[in-house]
C-alpha cells in the first residue's frame, strides 16, 4: 500500500542530486567558453564525454582490470575484517594485543606499502589485491566489533531463560544484531576500494583505469583523465549500490521498519 | 531466601519467602528499586541466591534454567525476526523442530488475536500488540510456570486495562501458574489470588494478602467496598517502610 509513496520517495530523493549534477557540469561547460580557457588544462565537459566516445573500449577494458581488482581485494578484506572483528570480540588477550595494531596499520601510507609490494609480487595483480584489502579490512574489522559488541544484554538473558548455550546465543542474537553495522562498515570498504585499486596501479601496472590514468596524465591528454575520473567515479557508485542491494536482501528487516502504523 | 548485591554489601532480599501453586495467579507488589526484578532473575536461575533455595517443579539449582517463561519490562522481541519467528524462539532453543515450533506460534497468534500480524516484522505492531506477541512467546517457552515482569507497565491506561481482562481471559483458558510483578495496587488486586507486598529495600514479605474475590473480575470491581478494603490494607503496608513515602529509593538492577 505504500509502495507509491515509496516510489514518489525515491524520485523526490534522486531528483535533487541529478538536478545539481547538472546544474555543476552545465556551469563548468559555460565557464570554459566565458573564460575561454586552455582544453588541455581545463577542457569543457564535452570534450571529456568526447574522449570516453571516441573509444570506450579502452576505457571499458581498462575498469573490467581495476574493477577485478577492487572485487577480489574487498573479497579478501571483507573475509579478513569479519574474522578480526570475532576474534577482537572473544578473546580478550587477542584483543589487547591486536587492537592497537589495527589502528596503528591505518596509520600507515598505503602507496609506501604499495611500492613494498610491487618490489615483493611484480607487476601481477596480487600487489593491487593486497592494497584494495588492506585499506577494505579495517572499517569492516571495526564495525564487525562494534556490532558484535553492542547486543542488547536482556536479550541474552531473555535467551538464557530458555536454556539457550552460546552458539545458539551467537547464532539467534549476535549475528543478526551485527549484520547492519558489518553493512555498514562493508559499504565504506567498498567506496575506499577505488583508492587503493588506484594506489595499486599507480606503483606499477600493465593495465587498469589508474594506470591509464598516469600515462593519459604524462601527456597532458587531460580531456582523457577526467573521462577516466568519471569511470572511476561510475564504478565506485556501481560497487556502493551493489554492497547496499545485498545489504536489503540479507537484512529486509532493517528497512522495513516505516511501513503501517496501526 | 536471602540475596545481596555481587559485592555483598547491601541486602537486597531478605528472608524471602513466596510459593506458587498449581494455576495460581499470584502477584508480587512493591515500590519501584526495591529488587523485585532481582527476584525474578533468581527464580529463572540467571542468578543464583545468596542463601536458601528456589524449586520448581522440584528441580532446584541450575536444573531449573529454562522451567520458567520469563517475560521481562521490555517486550524484547528480536527486530530481525517476523513475530511468528520470534514467538518460536522459546521451542527452537529447545529443540523442538523449527516448522513445528513455527506452526505453534501461529496457532497461538491466532488465538491472542495477531494471526494475521505473524509474518511482520515487530516494529510494525502497536505497544500493545507488542506486549501481546512478548507474553505468546512466553508462554510457548514455558506454558506451566510464567514469570510476568510488569508486562504492562509501559501501556497507556486504557490499553492496560484491557490488557489485563485479556491476560486473565488467556491464563484461566490454560493450565499455567503466573507469578506477576506490578508496582500497581490495582492491578495486583485485580488480577491475583495472592498478593505479597513487599517492603523497600532489603526487600522481605510485609504482609501477604488472600484476594477471595469472585472470578470473572470486571474493570468495575475496583469500585466494590470489598476491593477497597484490600487496597486500603496493601497501601497501609506499603507506606511503613523506614522510608515511608521517597526514602530510600534505588535504581533497580
Amino acid at each position: 500500500m505504500d509502495k507509491k509513496l515509496r516510489l514518489r520517495g525515491g524520485i523526490s530523493a534522486t531528483l535533487p542530486p541529478l538536478l545539481f549534477g547538472i546544474g555543476v557540469i552545465a556551469f563548468w561547460e559555460l565557464w570554459t567558453i566565458i573564460t575561454n580557457s586552455d582544453p588541455r588544462l581545463f577542457p569543457p565537459p564535452s570534450d571529456v564525454a568526447n574522449a570516453f566516445i571516441d573509444d570506450p573500449s579502452l576505457y571499458i577494458r581498462n575498469a573490467k582490470t581495476t574493477a577485478i581488482e577492487m572485487v577480489l581485494g574487498f573479497g579478501v578484506g571483507a573475509v579478513v575484517g569479519i574474522a578480526l572483528g570475532l576474534l577482537v570480540t572473544y578473546s580478550k588477550p587477542l584483543r589487547r594485543a591486536v587492537y592497537p595494531w589495527l589502528v596503528i596499520s591505518q596509520t600507515i601510507p598505503i602507496p609506501a606499502v604499495a611500492a613494498v609490494l610491487v618490489t615483493w609480487f611484480g607487476f601481477s595483480i596480487l600487489p593491487k589485491v593486497i592494497v584494495v584489502a588492506l585499506i577494505a579490512f579495517f572499517p569492516i574489522s571495526v564495525s564487525t566489533t562494534d556490532g558484535l559488541v553492542s547486543v542488547d544484554s536482556q536479550m541474552i538473558q531473555l535467551m538464557r531463560t530458555f536454556g539457550a548455550n552460546r552458539v545458539q546465543i551467537f547464532r539467534e542474537v549476535r549475528i543478526p544484531h551485527a549484520l547492519p553495522h558489518v553493512f555498514t562498515g562493508m559499504k565504506v570498504a567498498a567506496a575506499f576500494s577505488v583508492l587503493g585499486a588506484v594506489f595499486g596501479e599507480w606503483v606499477g601496472a600493465r593495465g587498469g583505469l589508474g594506470y591509464l590514468l598516469l600515462i593519459k596524465n604524462r601527456s597532458v591528454n587531460t580531456d582523457d583523465v577526467f573521462a577516466i575520473i568519471a569511470v572511476l567515479a561510475t564504478l565506485g557508485v556501481m560497487f556502493f549500490g551493489l554492497i547496499t542491494l545485498i545489504e536489503r536482501l540479507v537484512i529486509p528487516w532493517h528497512f522495513d521498519n516505516r511501513a503501517e502504523d496501526t | 531466601m536471602n540475596f545481596s548485591s555481587p559485592m555483598g554489601t547491601a541486602a537486597v532480599l531478605q528472608d524471602m519467602n513466596i510459593s506458587v501453586g498449581h494455576h495460581e495467579f499470584v502477584s508480587v507488589l512493591g515500590p519501584s528499586g526495591c529488587g523485585k526484578s532481582t527476584l525474578f532473575n533468581i527464580i529463572a536461575g540467571l542468578i543464583e541466591p545468596s542463601e536458601g533455595k528456589v524449586t520448581v517443579d522440584g528441580l532446584s539449582d541450575s536444573g531449573r534454567i529454562g522451567q520458567c517463561g520469563y517475560m521481562m519490562q521490555r517486550d524484547l522481541l528480536m527486530p530481525w525476526k517476523t513475530v511468528a519467528a520470534n514467538v518460536a524462539l522459546g521451542r527452537i532453543v529447545k529443540g523442538y523442530p523449527r516448522s513445528e515450533a513455527l506452526n505453534a506460534a501461529r496457532k497461538i497468534l491466532d488465538r491472542y488475536g495477531l494471526g494475521e500480524y505473524a509474518d511482520h516484522y515487530p516494529n510494525q505492531l502497536s505497544g500493545g500488540m507488542r506486549q501481546r506477541a512478548a507474553l505468546a512467546r512466553t508462554f510457548l517457552a514455558a506454558e506451566e510456570i510464567l514469570l510476568l515482569d510488569e508486562p504492562f507497565g509501559a501501556l497507556d491506561n486504557l490499553t492496560r486495562l484491557r490488557m489485563q481482562s485479556w491476560l486473565l481471559d488467556v491464563w484461566q483458558d490454560s493450565e499455567a501458574s503466573i507469578l506477576f510483578i506490578t508496582h500497581d495496587v490495582d492491578e495486583a488486586i485485580r488480577l491475583s489470588d495472592r498478593v505479597y507486598v513487599l517492603t523497600e529495600r532489603p526487600a522481605t514479605v510485609a504482609v501477604t494478602l488472600e484476594v477471595g474475590m469472585e472470578r470473572p473480575r470486571p474493570y468495575e470491581i475496583v469500585l466494590t467496598p470489598e476491593f477497597a478494603s484490600y487496597k486500603t490494607e496493601a497501601l497501609n503496608h506499603l507506606h511503613t517502610g523506614a522510608g515511608a513515602l521517597f526514602g530510600s529509593e534505588q535504581p533497580d538492577s
